[in-house]
């Protein structure tokens, strides 16, 4: 069951829709030739920052990141959250809600940078992954 | 002006600036920027005619020029019912002699910790 991020928009975000999985073979005379393993694009990349968020919205973070770990399970984001501020088919994409297959996944533990007392900033890597369980 | 409890004498000019930092909270679903506050500072220079026979304006002096560790002090800068009461560490002296003249000496400090009294 895919656990949805916490209600905190970032501050910023970046994407990349990820490489469709091949393996290229470059000849001597330079011809090149590729095995398509797939018609679906992988490793999907979203990198988050929530910059001087409240501590208590930190923890929150860091919570859904062991919910999610717990078990082998996925995060799911909303205009509330990771697609705040896009609208329509970029949504899509950003969620991986439309059609890819791919879930998030945590690609490495959140971390988090004191700034103030009360105040962190927190950095969230995520991978698209299409779960093969 | 006083220092560490003491008037010092024939202060030609003093100035204050405080500072406020903000930190942006501004989100990707915002129109406008936000900010919540962060750390208050505080910096001033004053000038300061010198006498050597000016026993408070020497513990000012020695604070910065000195051969131990420096240690700040209660700077307490008034003008008429008003003032405003903080630590302080004395952290640029500039002693000015010309020929004819009166010895003057610059001084900028820097507030450590917050404001001990504010009456404006």
């Amino acid at each position: 069951m895919p656990v949805a991020f916490p209600s905190i928009s970032p501050s910023s975000r970046s994407y990349s829709p990820g490489n469709f999985p091949q393996t290229e073979f470059r000849a001597q005379n330079g011809a090149l030739t590729v095995v398509r393993f797939g018609s679906r694009r992988v490793d999907s990349e979203l990198d988050l920052e929530f910059q001087n968020i409240t501590d208590a919205d930190a923890a929150l973070i860091l919570a859904n990141y062991e919910a999610v770990n717990r078990t082998w399970d996925s995060v799911t984001f909303s205009t509330a959250s990771g697609t705040s501020g896009i609208s329509g088919s970029l949504a899509g994409y950003i969620s991986e809600a439309g059609g890819s297959g791919l879930r998030w996944r945590y690609a490495e533990p959140p971390s988090v940078t004191s700034v103030l007392p009360g105040r962190s900033t927190v950095r969230c890597r995520f991978i698209g992954i299409m779960d093969g369980a | 002006m006083q220092w560490a409890g003491g008037a010092v004498a024939r202060v030609r000019s003093w100035s204050i600036q405080s500072n406020l930092d903000t930190l942006e909270t501004t989100n990707l679903g915002q129109i406008a920027r936000e900010y919540v506050p962060g750390l208050k500072s505080a910096t001033g220079s004053a000038s300061i005619f010198y006498h050597d026979d000016n026993a408070s304006l020497r513990t000012l002096l020695d604070n910065c020029i000195d051969t131990g560790e420096p240690t700040s002090a209660a700077l307490n800068l008034v003008w008429g019912t008003k003032s405003l009461t903080f630590e302080a560490y004395v952290n640029s002296v500039s002693i000015t002699c010309n020929t004819g003249e009166v010895m003057s000496a610059d001084i900028s400090f820097t507030m450590t910790g917050d404001y001990s009294s504010i009456t404006l």
